[in-house]
């Protein structure tokens, strides 16, 4: 009964499908910002090194997160992949949110906070009387142990816990999120990077623009060195590939 | 055979056949309900055949199409839909000239001359000469403790500054002046004559000023290092600061991070 038509509709949406399909979704990564290039990350850079403060520069074409201080290269992050989202609702491509690259981002959030494990001691009157019949000279200039310090005081690890996932967030601007990934690779994946087809599809039909966000896969160590080296207010700058 | 096995297997027996009784009775409602059943659609299809109803030509299509339409839009939504992470390497290969540039004059923005870079992560200390790490040392940093004097309400906090500083004085054997915080720690109130806080030996073999009191000096303590332990100084093992000191002028820059 339907034989011939189920065939011939099957034949005209396959070849239609087919090409659909083969079109790829992956439309050049930062389309939202043709300007954009590697000089002028490059320019942008020397622009920062002028001004003498510290930036994180993250270089998609090494791919490499550094630290400088005023274009000196204080330290040099292991980075395994620098990538970025695409969405695509039934293999069309979503428009792309604006590039992040080649603009330098300040005020950026840390998040999680770091928070630094601060011993507090306190000096007492009652601690000064015992003091004056214990006559224990000062063993060197840092080191005069205080009355409650512990005897192996902790490492940086120690005294700043640091999460495996991070993310620097930046108003009006890009998440960049850091990952760590540990020997039995990548650990949980934050709920923000999480995103599932209902929700690709639900933005798509309602037209709601695509944040822009990065990731940055790191060994777990380098990622949470990161985190507790991150000078307060950085600027950060994206060099794109190309 | 025990007269208990004996009994056992009557039982069983028993069970068996009366599953046996059961599932002829079942298979006798069924099979002639499977019967009337494929009669009736043997008889649909051979209607169907025959011509008897048919459903015009265009319906026809109008179906097939939209179920072929509905297969293909639930795979694209499996497979075509959704978020996937990619980096962009989409370099052309081909080094631009402008890009050449640029990144010559970033390089030429690292000191050629003699500087010092402190991770307070890590608790290293690297000398660069030459645009190049030369030499690499385990050193403390601050501890991050706050001391509060109750009675006067004064408060320290023994970080490490970050940011670049430059190495304002090089002293071999120096004497430390003890400030009023390294007594508040002990419990004991500052002296007011300058000769009591004096204090010999305990800075190591050298110091080197960075301002504001802080310093990279040795230690008496050696262990430690490698912890965050100071009030905001760094130190250094004995030949870790005599390679430094030996290497920098005054004026040689330090960058603390």
């Amino acid at each position: 009964m339907f034989g011939n038509a189920w065939r011939n509709g099957g034949r005209v949406l396959f070849v239609t499908a087919f090409f659909w399909a083969c079109s790829d979704g992956g439309v050049p990564i930062g389309s939202g910002n043709p300007a954009s290039s590697r000089a002028d990350a490059l320019a942008a850079h020397l622009e920062l090194a002028k001004e003498g403060g510290f930036a994180l520069v993250i270089d998609e074409a090494e791919p490499a997160a550094s630290l400088f201080l005023g274009g000196v290269p204080l330290h040099h992050y292991t980075v395994l992949a620098v990538e970025r989202p695409i969405r695509r609702a039934f293999f069309l491509p979503l428009p792309s949110p604006p590039d992040p690259s080649a603009r330098v981002w300040r005020g950026g959030i840390q998040d999680p906070e770091r928070v630094r494990d601060r011993k507090e001691l306190e000096y007492r009157e009652a601690a000064a009387e015992d003091a004056a019949d214990d006559e224990v000279p000062a063993e060197d200039a840092d080191a005069a142990p205080a009355p409650e310090a512990p005897k192996i005081p902790p490492t940086p690890e120690e005294a700043v816990p640091a999460p495996d996932a991070w993310c620097l967030r930046f108003a009006d601007g890009p998440e960049v999120w850091f990952l760590g990934v540990g020997p039995e690779g990548q650990g949980m994946v934050p709920p923000e990077l999480e995103v599932g087809r209902i929700d690709v599809l639900r933005d798509a039909l309602k037209g709601r623009q695509m944040p822009s966000r990065m990731r940055i896969l790191m060994p777990l160590d380098e990622a949470q060195a990161l985190f507790r080296s991150l000078p307060p207010d950085i600027a950060v700058l994206v060099v794109p590939a190309r | 055979m025990s007269p208990t096995d004996s009994l056992n297997h009557a039982v069983l027996r028993r069970l068996v056949d009366a599953l046996r009784r059961g599932l002829g009775r079942l298979a006798g409602v069924v099979r002639p309900g499977m019967a009337r059943g494929g009669a009736w659609a043997a008889g649909a299809w051979a209607r169907a055949k025959a011509g008897l109803f048919r459903i015009p030509r265009g319906v026809r299509w109008i179906a097939g199409v939209g179920l072929v339409a509905a297969a293909i839009l639930g795979a694209a939504f499996v497979w075509g839909t959704g978020q996937e992470w990619r980096p962009d390497r989409s370099s052309s290969g081909v080094q631009d000239p402008e890009v050449a540039a640029l990144e010559a004059r970033l390089s030429a923005l690292i000191p050629a001359r003699t500087f010092v870079v402190v991770d307070q992560t890590h608790n290293r200390l690297h000398l660069w000469q030459d645009r190049k790490p030369v030499h690499e040392a385990i050193c403390s940093a601050g501890s991050g403790v706050v001391l509060r004097d109750g009675p006067t309400g004064r408060k320290w906090v023994f970080d490490t500054p970050r940011g670049r500083f430059s190495i304002l004085k090089k002293v071999k054997n120096p004497v430390w002046t003890k400030p009023d915080w390294a007594f508040i720690e002990e419990g004991k109130r500052p002296p007011r004559r300058a000769a009591d806080r004096v204090e010999k030996g305990v800075l190591g073999e050298y110091a080197l000023h960075l301002g504001d009191g802080y310093m990279i000096h040795g230690t008496l303590y050696e262990r430690l290092l490698g912890r965050s332990v100071t009030h905001g100084c760094i130190r250094l093992g004995r030949e870790d600061l005599r390679r430094v000191f030996e290497a920098v002028d005054v004026g040689t820059p330090v960058f603390i991070f």
